[in-house]
């Protein structure tokens, strides 16, 4: 079981993982950058082994605090500067999170249906210092209940809340952007960065905490306050989707063949009812086609 | 300003276009890709549904017969189904050879693990008496078959052997390249009618017997050296209706590297260079954008140094200047081929009832039920095999079913196509009435269709015109250096299933380095600083080792 899993951490392998598998979708990090921005994250949970992640974030804030903070983190993010797997602890299991920056495709309402294909989890984030990304993370998750799996688990992420907190310590301005990495994989042109300069930091927050909230009560979703500057809720927002998967679901469809009878895999070697691991093969020195 | 520029703008995000996007964007180059449909994919989309009837619905008002408008013919079964969303249906439902450019890339690009694939798990020929035979497609299907006389099944052996093999410079080639392929297989290995035929259809994919027989060798070998690389089968099918979801990976990749996605939006304006600019000396201003691109619902204009299209994408206003990509081993690139979609909610079976199991103690004595009503599988009709049917070209239905991840459960879709070769259907004719008798073919085979004929859910019929007319570089221009070439064209796509992914591939490397020899010599200096210097298609990718050793 383990072993074929570890593969698919690599690839997505059709139903022994990415159906059976979670995503979510998030609304991350580029905030950091661009106040006001929205940026996905779509998460994946490899249920054979408890979780599997893997995460196309390119260097977005939120995601390195998440993996470097209170996980440990892979320290090269893989493939093309924006694969990122993590692993968290949750009780007895170790999940492996799939984390899939939509590297601004939605910036233009322009996000893949391939984001929303089997996705299990999604996090919305909007910048609490602007109205209008809350508005535009509502318009988020009613395209999310539409068109995902019904099952989805979605959770609204208020961020920056550190802007709003007491003492900024240093320079307000740009505290929001200063721990973000050059993030040029994911940059979006056009987005200019214009924080507001100085002021006062209460005054900055546009979205009260309980409009918000009772938002998020009234749609179902999981709400959280975070800052990706000092941590706060990030953790706690992958921790509470966690939680909120059912992974024992997914685990016993994932034995019964996807719970498709009559098809189950007879095949062994990573390959589960004739679906292929095309990577698998790439890495054997067999492959001579590389030209 | 700056980040309105950019080096390159791509019209249409078909699968050509879309490969075409991450490999520039990948060494560097700042690309904005468009699409005036509000979904991925372009013709080669993966639509569910009520997208579909939508799109079906729009061509319907296309005139019958015309050579310039792409889909003609186009008629629906009215009835939308529940879960219509659930499905992902193809415009270009297409199988990827194990071996091949699309795997290549695939791989290279990293793209292979945005999406899932499975193995086609079936391949049947039509026979005259309206019962499928399996293909026997490796040395060891023609071991095992019994339908195969002793003889025969060597003189199947000395072929595949042969056509495995290099068989360029060998004598049963030599002064034969262009024999039409069966006059070949019967001169050189004197196979037998039924030998030929399966050859030559679900082998060599020929959609005519007197097709040449050299390009078809290759293309048997080629399905030889498929085989075993990802299983027994020589195809895979790409999860979510394959052609659509590969592009979007692709425009994934290309977005992670900082490509511009815009959807949906009209194009109301694409200026060329004004005069100006071409009466300018020759070195030209390294900020002056050639072309400014306006949107429909967009807040600023768009510039670019180069623009690359889709034929479907390209604006009248520059088709003079256009040059055309020509295609490279893109067999068919003009060929028009009749469609259907069908919905069934009754497996189809591909069991041989012929063939009773007198296998000495092969697990072959009980065949896996995936086998017999495959969610992955196709059936090839030679020609004249079909009542009504195409007397000169052989038609294919694919099926998918659930496992492909295009399909609700219990519902299977079927894609018929037929090229259009040998002028035996009047452009009259309807697309539907062409087709009508490849379904029922199709349809006899559903499970316990005798005592209750399968009666599809949902049908699409309509044809898909590809012009013949392909201007070559603009007459009136004169010999051009690459530097002034900054509309290309790409070249058309194969329709045809076997085909279409590979030709993709190849067109889009053709296209990659068009464009990046004009940047190059565009921007010297950028292309050495900013942009990686490669002379692969796609630029190494880095292994994710350190992820692997720690779950191993």
């Amino acid at each position: 079981m383990d072993g074929y899993c570890v593969e698919t951490g690599k690839i997505t392998l059709g139903e022994s993982c990415s159906e059976a598998g979670w995503r979510g979708i998030g609304w991350v990090g580029r905030l950091l950058r661009f106040p006001g921005h929205v940026v996905h994250k779509v998460l994946h949970a490899d249920p054979s082994h408890l979780i599997t992640g893997e995460a196309a974030v390119g260097k977005s804030s939120v995601v390195l605090r998440f993996v470097s903070n209170e996980f440990q983190a892979n320290k090269e993010p893989t493939i093309g500067a924006a694969f990122l797997t993590q692993k968290c602890r949750l009780e007895d299991r170790v999940l492996r999170y799939e984390i899939w920056d939509t590297a601004g495709q939605e910036r233009f309402h322009s996000l893949a249906p391939m984001y929303y294909r089997n996705a299990q989890a999604a996090v919305v984030v909007y910048d609490i210092t602007k109205a209008s990304s809350l508005e535009k993370a509502k318009s988020w998750v009613k395209e999310l209940q539409r068109q995902a799996n019904p099952n989805i688990v979605i959770a609204l992420a208020g961020n920056k809340v550190d802007l709003v907190q007491a003492p900024p310590s240093d320079g307000g301005a740009g505290s929001g952007e200063s721990e973000d990495e050059a993030d040029d994989a994911t940059a979006t042109p056009g987005e200019a960065a214009a924080a507001p300069e100085g002021g006062e930091p209460a005054s900055l927050r546009q979205v009260p905490r309980e409009e918000a909230q009772a938002y998020a009560t009234e749609a179902g979703l999981l709400f959280f306050e975070t800052s990706a500057k000092t941590g706060e809720g990030i953790v706690d927002i992958f921790t509470e989707i966690a939680k909120k998967i059912p992974i024992e679901h997914i685990l016993a469809s994932t034995r019964g063949g996807a719970g498709r009878p009559g098809a189950n895999g007879a095949r062994a070697g990573g390959q589960q009812e004739g679906n292929v691991n095309l990577d698998a093969n790439a890495n054997k020195p067999k492959d001579a086609c590389n030209c | 300003m700056d980040d309105s520029h950019f080096d390159v703008i791509i019209l249409g995000t078909g699968l050509t276009e879309s490969i075409t996007a991450a490999a520039l964007s990948k060494v560097g180059y700042k690309v904005a890709h468009i699409d005036t449909n509000p979904y991925y994919g372009s013709e080669d989309a993966s639509l569910s549904l009520d997208e579909l009837i939508a799109w079906a619905d729009k061509h319907a008002l296309n005139p019958i017969s015309s050579d310039q408008i792409k889909y003609t013919s186009v008629s629906h079964s009215g009835t939308q189904l529940p879960f219509a969303r659930q499905y992902s249906i193809s415009l270009m439902p297409a199988l990827i050879y194990s071996m091949g450019p699309l795997i290549s890339s695939l791989v290279s690009s990293g793209v292979a693990r945005y999406g899932g694939y499975r193995l086609l798990q079936r391949i049947s020929i039509f026979r005259e008496a309206g019962r499928l035979a399996s293909v026997p497609g490796s040395k060891e299907d023609v071991f095992k078959d019994k339908e195969i006389s002793l003889i025969d099944k060597r003189r199947l052996m000395r072929f595949l052997m042969f056509a495995a093999g290099e068989f360029e410079d060998k004598p049963e080639l030599s002064g034969r390249e262009d024999m039409p392929f069966h006059e070949f297989l019967q001169a050189a290995f004197s196979l037998n009618n039924e030998a030929q035929a399966i050859i030559t259809y679900t082998l060599a994919y020929c959609i005519t017997p007197s097709d040449s027989s050299k390009p078809a060798l290759e293309r048997v070998r080629r399905f030889l050296r498929s085989a075993g690389r990802y299983g027994p089968s020589s195809f895979l099918v790409g999860h979510y209706g394959g052609a659509g979801e590969i592009a979007q990976g692709f425009c994934r990749t290309a977005a992670v590297s900082g490509a511009v996605y815009i959807l949906g939006r009209t194009i109301i304006s694409l200026s060329p260079p004004s005069s100006a600019d071409e009466v300018a000396p020759p070195e030209p201003p390294k900020s002056t954008a050639a072309f400014t691109v306006t949107l429909d619902d967009f807040p600023e204009p768009l510039t670019c140094d180069l623009v690359i299209s889709s034929r479907k994408h390209l604006p009248e206003s520059l088709s003079v200047q256009a040059s055309y990509i020509p295609p490279h081993n893109v067999p068919h690139p003009n060929i028009s081929v009749a469609r259907c979609v069908a919905i069934i909610d009754r497996a189809l079976t591909f069991s041989t009832s012929t063939q009773p199991s007198f296998v000495d103690g092969e697990e072959s004595a009980s065949p896996r039920p995936d086998d017999e009503s495959p969610d992955a599988a196709m059936i090839v009709f030679p020609p004249s095999s079909v009542e009504g049917g195409s007397n000169s070209a052989s038609a294919t239905a694919i099926l998918m079913g659930e496992g492909t991840m295009s399909t609700p459960a219990g519902k299977w879709i079927l894609y018929l196509s037929l090229p259009l070769v040998g002028g035996q259907f009047t452009s009259d004719q309807s697309a539907e009435s062409t087709l009508r008798p490849y379904l029922s073919a199709a349809l006899s085979f559903g499970i316990d269709a005798e005592a209750n004929p399968l009666q599809p859910l949902f049908t699409l019929f309509y044809y898909e015109r590809h012009s013949s007319i392909t201007p070559t570089s603009s007459p009136n221009a004169s010999p051009e250096s690459a530097s002034d070439k900054n509309v290309l064209v790409t070249p058309p796509s194969d329709p045809l299933a076997s085909e279409f992914f590979d030709a993709a591939a190849t067109n889009a490397e053709a296209t990659y380095r068009a464009a990046s020899s004009f940047l190059k010599q565009r921007r010297p200096e950028t292309a050495s600083d900013e942009v990686a210097e490669t002379d692969s298609f796609w630029p190494p990718v880095e292994q994710d080792a350190e992820d692997e050793d720690e779950w191993e």
